[in-house]
């Protein structure tokens, strides 16, 4: 053991006791609050491992967290997605800003972060696997979404942190790109819905070189087993847009876990001769072998996976061959560390990535990084329009270029080290905080509580 | 005693309701049961009402298929004593004939101790409405059109319409066009009604998955029953070859089996028997069925108490899909625009004339 380590502060002076007298340090120093696993903490004492984290100070990088801030940002004040935005400091100047914007549920991601504060400052932001690592796993429960967004926020900040600290866009970091003029994308086109509209889209796509839109399924909700009058209105709307739009445009479909395996097995398979790109949840995420019936029974290929968090959330739908096209979420599964690993297991098994993002531009950007390094790489979200609104007008505001929108289908990967932005606070506090607010809440014709 | 017995002594006394003597609060103790057979048209029809009386004066009304005295005898020794409450407690221990009466009955006095409708006491309701399905009768196209403009007139917007009955085993061609015919005759009726084929356990898998197939397109609600639910390996036949959503339930009696229907991806809805399972039992299958997104559509064909039972299990789970309740006539919940009301009653909310039951009453 280093011997110097015992200078760490006093849980590592405490791990100078002998073994048979650790209970008694505890004991002295607070009342116990544990859980009765006194006997299998003692065998390795909290003292000793604090000095054992403190072993990496050798090989630290110099570079040090100092300080972590975490900002909710609403861009209206009932917006139900404000941003969750992490900002770590450190000795040397540099900053790394990250999302865990998690949407509905912004306060409880912001708590979490700070749950996370020990796990960072005062840590080199360089050792962002190994942080990560503590931070799922000393977490004993594993991440569901509120931890996995906290996770992610953080982990694009040692991201963005590790990349300025060696002076390169952390798509380098990661082995990219894959193609210098960036990252090919789909905008949404659910506001186009006349004939009209949707000749205008596609006319505006093949100007600007967009090859992709998503849309969404033409009612609400839908019941467990489904009528013929809504089936058939699924299908005809899917019909209707690959007609309007023409064979060279892609079309994707999001379900949005609407349906039941039931009702999305009956449209998934009669849209087969549209050949969409994918259809997207075509029922929730929980049961994967339930979504596994909607996909053994068509060739459409089915993308699901933002909602689902860590490598470990998509493991059995890679494995048991049921997803096409995994659409891991940058600010949901863990961050950068998160989807990479997400990539690298799905590459193995020949299964695609359309990262999802409906979130902040933070979040957007750092997928890029990662997308760009993905061998496995189909195409990238963002829920824009190919026409920019005001949220993409306050995003370019805060970064002095349009993050996250294509040219020639293309998101540029951004070029500055780190993840490719500065941001001040001062720009970010114009949109205060407005609490968290639920997202949509739909409920059926007799008012049972239905997906949307 | 062997070593099974003494095991499942043990569960059961592990289970049992402590008589009420000892609790604290007003336990409702059970005073009485007794059970009163209700002739129908046929042994089909025929059911049997169960009446609990409290010591407080409370009466619980249920429903179940047949009764005998020697059951009747132990659902009271059971009973008696107990807390009325003790409706999850109490059913283990009574025999499978009078689990579902005992289970409706005990609910309903709960719910009129509280004075809050089954579906409150439940946690629920989880919807304003019950979606309805109704049985044509008929043999014939022309018979099933006629009595489907008759229902469509009484409320409903969902029928459940009956295969031509097959003369063989593995049908061919001629078949499946007349089951395709009734199918498109029905449509054609009723352009904006939606339909179910009723199959009663009448065809082989293959002939179902080629029926099925055939009209795939027309968008049928789903097929009930088509064949027996005997090796789930035969059923892939239907699921592996066409997407018509599948309903069996009909014949099952053991929950198990609706699990490994739900594990196999062979049911798109499960079609429990009140009378079976009793409203407690479907809700432990819904919650079952809801981490697979299938839902229960409960059925019975007995009589008032337990279509009153159905309405509040709708009311209570979040993944009811659509009710089928027998015949119609006095004290028959009537559908508006295709659902049923929910009842608003405490209890079950069913007014029962004992007097004219004692005729029949079972000693």
């Amino acid at each position: 053991m280093n011997r110097r380590n015992f200078l760490g502060g006093a849980a590592a002076i405490a791990a100078t006791a002998p073994a048979s007298r650790i209970a008694a340090a505890v004991s002295t120093t607070r009342p116990a609050d544990r859980c009765g696993c006194e006997p299998i903490i003692a065998q390795s004492s909290r003292g000793e491992q604090s000095a054992r984290a403190e072993a990496f100070r050798d090989l630290s990088s110099g570079l040090k967290v100092t300080n972590l801030k975490v900002f909710g940002v609403s861009l209206t004040p009932d917006s139900d997605r404000p941003y969750v935005f992490v900002k770590l400091e450190t000795n040397q100047g540099l900053v790394g800003w990250g999302e865990g914007t998690l949407e509905g549920k912004a306060q409880a991601a912001m708590s979490c972060i700070e749950d996370f504060r020990d796990f960072v400052v005062g840590k080199d932001p360089m050792q962002v696997e190994h942080h990560w690592q503590s931070m799922y796993v000393h977490s004993f429960y594993r991440a569901g979404p509120v931890m996995g967004s906290a996770i992610s926020g953080i982990d694009q900040a040692l991201w963005d942190l590790r990349g300025k600290a060696l002076g390169v866009p952390v798509y380098q970091l990661l082995g990219g790109p894959n193609n210098q003029k960036g990252v090919r994308g789909y905008y949404h086109a659910e506001n186009a819905r006349s004939d009209e509209q949707l000749a205008k889209l596609r006319e505006t796509a093949l100007q600007e070189g967009v090859s992709c839109f998503k849309i969404g399924l033409p009612d609400q909700e839908y019941e467990w087993i489904e009528t013929h009058a809504k089936i058939d209105r699924a299908v005809k709307h899917m019909q209707r847009i690959r007609e309007k739009l023409g064979d060279t445009i892609d079309i994707a479909v999001d379900f949005h876990a609407k349906t039941s395996p039931s009702v999305a097995s009956i449209i998934v398979k009669e849209v087969e001769p549209l050949r969409l790109l994918f259809v997207e949840e075509p029922c929730p995420p929980e049961n994967v072998q339930a979504m596994g019936r909607v996909a053994s029974r068509s060739t459409t290929p089915i993308a699901t996976g933002e909602r689902l968090v860590a490598a470990y959330g998509c493991r059995e739908l890679i494995e048991m061959g049921i997803v096409d096209i995994l659409q891991t979420d940058i600010n949901h599964v863990g961050g950068l560390t998160g989807l990479w690993k997400v990539a690298a297991m799905a590459n193995i098994s020949n299964v695609s990535m359309a990262p999802h993002a409906c979130e902040g531009p933070i979040g957007g950007l750092a997928t890029l990084h990662v997308d760009s390094a993905m061998p496995n790489f189909l195409i990238q979200e963002i829920c824009s329009f190919v026409q920019p609104g005001d949220k993409e007008r306050v995003w370019a505001e805060w970064f002095g270029f349009p993050p996250m929108r294509m040219v020639n289908g293309r998101f540029p990967l951004p070029t500055k080290p780190g993840l490719g932005f500065e941001l001040s606070e001062a720009s970010l506090s114009k949109y205060p905080f407005g609490g968290s607010k639920p997202m949509a809440r739909v409920f059926h014709e007799d008012g049972s509580v239905g997906e949307w | 005693m062997n070593h099974v017995m003494k095991r499942r002594k043990a569960l059961v006394s592990f289970t049992q309701a402590e008589p009420t003597g000892n609790a604290t609060g007003t336990q409702h103790a059970i005073s009485d049961v007794r059970a009163f057979r209700v002739p129908g048209s046929d042994s089909a029809s025929s059911y049997v009402v169960l009446e609990v009386r409290t010591q407080t004066g409370l009466l619980g009304y249920g429903e179940c298929r047949e009764l005998s005295s020697p059951e009747l005898k132990a659902t009271r020794e059971v009973a008696m004593g107990r807390p009325a409450s003790a409706y999850e407690t109490l059913r283990p221990m009574t025999p499978q004939n009078a689990q579902a009466a005992i289970d409706m009955a005990l609910l309903d006095i709960l719910g009129k101790a509280t004075k809050a409708p089954v579906y409150r006491v439940l946690g629920g309701p989880t919807r304003t409405k019950a979606r309805a399905i109704v049985r044509l009768a008929g043999s014939s196209d022309e018979e099933l059109a006629k009595d489907l403009q008759k229902q469509r007139a009484a409320g409903f917007a969902a029928f459940l319409v009956p295969i031509p009955a097959p003369a063989a085993r593995n049908q061919g061609s001629a078949y499946v066009q007349a089951g395709v015919a009734r199918f498109k005759a029905m449509r054609a009726a009723a352009p904006d009604a939606d339909f179910a084929f009723e199959c009663s356990d009448q065809l082989t898998p293959s002939d179902t998955a080629t029926l099925a197939a055939a009209v795939e397109l027309m968008h049928p609600l789903w097929f009930d029953a088509p064949c027996p639910v005997t090796n789930l390996s035969t059923l892939h036949k239907i699921a592996d070859e066409t997407v018509v959503p599948l309903g069996f339930g009909r014949d099952i009696s053991s929950p198990g089996t609706y699990q490994d229907l739900l594990r196999s991806g062979l049911i798109d809805l499960l079609r429990p028997d009140l009378l079976v399972h009793g409203i407690s039992g479907i809700r432990r299958l819904a919650a079952m069925a809801e981490t697979y997104y299938v839902a229960v559509s409960p059925w019975h064909a007995a009589g008032p108490i337990a279509s009153a039972a159905a309405l509040h299990l709708a009311a209570s789970i979040p993944n009811f899909f659509i009710v089928q309740l027998p015949g119609s006539g006095a004290g028959t919940a009537t559908p508006q625009g295709g659902f049923f009301p929910l009842p608003t009653g405490a209890g079950l909310g069913v007014e029962v004339d004992v007097h004219a039951l004692e005729r029949n009453q079972i000693v």
